[in-house]
């Protein structure tokens, strides 16, 4: 009976932690999947799976970390059961709250559209380690990487955004290198 | 000793890192440290860029509604074999000493109690309670004005299994499917002349008679869906709106509304289990 009770009080406060971490997993998901809708999906997916699991979270405090590991593998698992429609980035970019975009930062907001033009193969990785708080080998793990191969996308995804924000490039050597063959992981360190 | 490439290949990878052969090469390398600080300074903008959407869901690009595509797990899908993770991999299966046992057993006796005292001491109707303390995780709901979608508001209904023959979409200004007690409930508000009310459908939820309630900044009402399969909740904001005294009528708009959500409100095949 007392196990019966101290299981719903469990679940009641795990409830409140996800619905607490909610907004931090639909950033995660949208910065992923550049769609407000999928990433609804993909976060009412993560939820479901990670309540029919959540006897197999053993350490609460890795609950956030936790929830976007799914949330990544739920992304994933999306773009492998179904051809999805191509994002316009365009259309996202001017679709945004103008409200929003109008008290922001004009910089921020053209730091945010060239996130958006990342090709998914540096985004994620990003959004893994800026949004989720992933180490480089967690980040490797779930994408089946190796690690030397997450630093060089790190590291592209970053001196791309460099460019396209507008920072003068100096010098030579390894950034410019880099960037100019974005696509390949065989760069410094890969 | 790291060259310019390796340094700067950890830089863009971590700009906050500050490993010792990085910080030696930085120290004898303006360009690396130049490099370094542009980085650092885009970093700063790119976690604010990040955040976004804010918390209250703003800022998101929305897809047109007829590239909404209705995602649901493959039949043949595993069950959730995203949750399972090594790092979490259960590692109580060794046998506990005594005194850890006694210890676990008083632990355990100790949350018994504070968690009956907990459920003791919830105020009226549990289902009521889950409800209003859901209406604080989403307070912007109530400030839309926008009539949504019909393919969106078809979308969260459709994730319940639920239909609302008839319903004027325009009415419906916010629609979600929130996870609420171990199910998908569709959380819409309804414009009415009035004011907006909340209306929760709560398939698969026993609810066996009319309960008036009156939590906070919330009244409203829980009703059996006629027919059986679960029930709804209609809320409005302010004080005195399920009738003041409990137990009586609930506010016009509150039934109305209720009303004209029972009158349209069809269950679709088997009810979803709770999770």
């Amino acid at each position: 009976m007392n196990d019966h009770v101290a299981g719903k009080t469990a679940d009641l406060l795990l409830e409140r932690q996800f619905a607490a971490l909610r907004p931090d997993l639909l950033r995660f998901a949208t910065w992923l999947a550049r769609d407000r809708a999928l990433a609804e999906d993909v976060v009412q997916e993560t939820l479901l799976r990670a309540w029919k699991s959540r006897a197999s979270l053993d350490d609460r405090s890795r609950l956030k970390a936790w929830l976007c590991t799914i949330a990544s593998r739920e992304h994933a698992r999306m773009y492998e059961r179904k051809r999805l429609p191509t994002t316009d980035v365009d259309l996202l970019v001017s679709g945004e709250d103008p409200a929003l975009a109008a008290g922001e930062d004009q910089r921020v907001g053209e730091l945010r559209a060239a996130i958006l033009r990342l090709p998914d193969d540096y985004r994620a990785p990003l959004v893994m380690q800026v949004l989720g708080g992933f180490t480089t080998a967690e980040i490797a793990a779930e994408l089946n990487l190796s690690q030397p191969a997450v630093l060089t996308r790190l590291f592209r995804a970053r001196d791309k955004l460099r460019e396209l924000y507008g920072l003068a490039r100096r010098g030579a050597g390894a950034a410019e290198d880099a960037g100019a063959d974005i696509g390949a992981d065989t760069g410094p360190g890969a | 000793m790291m060259n310019c490439e390796e340094g700067r290949l950890q830089i863009g990878a971590d700009p906050a890192g500050s490993a010792a052969a990085l910080e030696a090469h930085v120290a004898g390398c303006a360009d690396c440290a130049g490099y370094r600080r542009e980085m650092r300074a885009l970093e700063g903008d790119l976690r604010l860029a990040m955040a976004w959407p804010d918390r209250a869901g703003n800022g998101v690009p929305m897809a047109r509604p007829d590239d909404v595509v209705p995602l649901r797990p493959a039949s043949g899908a595993p069950d959730a074999p995203a949750a399972t993770d090594s790092r979490h991999a259960d590692t109580r299966s060794a046998p506990l000493p005594t005194a850890r046992r006694w210890a676990l057993a008083a632990g355990v006796l100790l949350a018994g109690v504070l968690a009956t005292s907990f459920f003791a001491l919830q105020p009226r109707d549990a289902l009521a309670t889950a409800i209003v303390a859901h209406m604080s995780e989403e307070p912007d709901a109530w400030a839309k004005t926008q009539p949504i979608p019909r393919s969106a508001l078809e979308l969260v209904l459709g994730r319940s299994g639920v239909r609302l023959d008839r319903v004027e979409s325009g009415d419906v200004v916010y629609a979600h499917s929130c996870f609420l007690r171990g199910r998908y409930v569709p959380h819409l508000v309804v414009s009415t002349p009035t004011g907006p009310v909340t209306v929760l459908v709560l398939r698969g939820e026993v609810v066996p008679q009319r309960v008036d309630f009156q939590e906070g900044r919330y009244s409203g009402v829980l009703l059996p869906v006629p027919g059986g399969g679960g029930g709804i909740a209609v809320l409005a904001r302010g004080g005195a709106g399920a009738g003041g005294a409990r137990g009586t009528q609930a506010k016009p708009d509150v039934e109305a509304a209720a009303a004209g959500v029972l009158a349209v409100l069809k269950f679709e095949g088997e009810a979803p289990p709770a999770q």
